[in-house]
């Protein structure tokens, strides 16, 4: 019997508002081979708002450091769902997200979708 | 011709026996038939992450019943040794708190019943507060070579279930916590049993429930001890070495109550301790059967709980 691909999305931030940078929790990926980000904006927090996502690689989930891909840049108002992909990475990923000319806080669902 | 000899073997015999010839089953003693299996080398087997109820506006998630975490497929690995991996293969279930005062994280798998009866939850776990680099000692015990400091930053962890006999009968939850340390960072390293009904979305919405600051209790001192269930677990030193213990906990479906736990060598009577039950229905609940797993932290350092395997039966 052939085994299917193990797949699993993670919602790392369920609906939650930001009024500032912030970096989801660490999450162990060593199992998948392909990791997707998709950011979905719930309320987009003022017209001016930027948000730069950048993919961070650990060794240990506690020490991090930035991938070598450019950060995403995220110009709101715009489509409701930014998404991009990582395929190179150790155990732990963790998405870094700089926040600026927002007038209020960002609502944000942030999945992450692994595929062996 | 030569007569077969009969067989001295009883089913259950045999049945045991081929059990116990299977590695990964002999480690477990399950009830007569299992319902499940789960090793996490094979994936996340069902466990989801838990979320209370909503109209499709995750901002009506009440406050106790969101954000309890995604569950991790762990290979368990540290700063200092890499990866430590689990029982067999590499990869165990992690339920991860925020570093966030009092976080819990919760997985839940779904199931409903068949017949109502004995239940057993059977797995081997291991638990550790989060590493944190230049940790602040004032208050705390301090290292001393075999005490670590963050063995009393893990609060504690959490066994539940959900039994709904549908509209016309009862609703339940077993929960049975075991707190590793108060909120002052003292050991208590105990089992207790919860005396109030976990608050649940519609009681909050029609005003039965206040929002609470535990989830399974609308006060967060309804806990009361089991009896003889003092147990220090092997921390062993520092928060990257992970020994796995053994927990069977069985409960009874036609009594409503729990049964008995057993963690490790000692093993608690519980048939005696109330389960409290809701005093009103709940639609759509129908010979609900769900499996709880939770971690909650006491201090603003993630705590961990790690799970491999779990095996599930019943007794029909």
């Amino acid at each position: 019997m052939n085994a299917m691909r193990r797949f699993f999305t993670a919602v790392l931030e369920q609906g939650n508002s930001f009024d500032g940078d912030f970096q989801t929790d660490p999450y162990e990926t060593g199992w998948a081979s392909e990791a997707r980000w998709f950011v979905r904006v719930l309320d987009n927090g003022g017209r001016a708002t930027r948000i730069a996502f950048q993919t961070e690689l650990s060794p240990d989930g506690i020490v991090w450091v930035a991938d070598e891909t450019a950060p995403v840049e995220l110009t709101i108002p715009a489509p409701p769902l930014a998404t991009f992909l990582r395929k190179d990475f150790g155990n732990w990923l963790r998405l870094n997200a700089k926040i600026s000319g927002n007038e209020r806080p960002v609502k944000l669902v942030v999945y992450l979708a692994l595929k062996e | 011709m030569t007569a077969i000899a009969k067989s001295d073997l009883t089913a259950s015999q045999l049945v045991r026996a081929m059990r116990a010839s299977d590695p990964a089953l002999s480690r477990f003693n399950p009830l007569d038939r299992i319902l499940f299996v789960n090793d996490f080398d094979t994936g996340s087997n069902g466990w989801a992450e838990l979320s209370g109820n909503h109209d499709n506006n995750l901002d009506n998630l009440r406050a106790r019943a969101r954000d309890l975490r995604p569950p991790q497929l762990s290979s368990l690995t540290f700063f200092d040794t890499g990866t430590h991996g689990s029982i067999d293969g590499t990869y165990a279930l992690k339920l991860a708190t925020r570093a966030k005062l009092n976080h819990m994280s919760q997985a839940i798998k779904r199931f409903t019943y068949v017949k109502r009866g004995l239940v057993q939850f059977e797995m081997y776990f291991t638990f550790k507060a989060e590493t944190v680099f230049n940790q602040p000692e004032a208050g705390e015990r301090a290292w001393d070579g075999n005490f670590h400091p963050s063995a009393a930053q893990f609060g504690s962890f959490t066994l539940s279930n959900d039994v709904g006999e549908g509209e016309k009968g009862e609703r339940y939850h077993c929960a049975l916590r075991y707190v590793n340390a108060d909120h002052t960072g003292k050991l208590v390293q105990s089992w207790f049993y919860k005396t109030s009904v976990q608050p649940t979305t519609m009681m909050e919405r029609t005003g039965m429930a206040k929002s609470p600051d535990d989830y399974h209790v609308c006060h967060p001192d309804d806990w009361k001890p089991v009896p003889n269930g003092h147990q220090p677990l092997c921390y062993n030193e520092i928060p990257t070495k992970s020994n796995w213990h053994y927990l069977r906990w069985v409960f009874d479906t036609e009594r409503r109550r729990n049964t008995e736990l057993q963690v490790n060598d000692l093993t608690m009577d519980l048939r005696d301790l109330p389960v409290p039950l809701y005093d009103h229905p709940y639609w759509g609940c129908e010979r609900l059967l769900n499996f709880c797993l939770d971690v909650r932290t006491h201090s603003e350092v993630r705590n961990f709980l790690w799970v491999d395997s779990v095996v599930a039966s019943v007794d029909w």
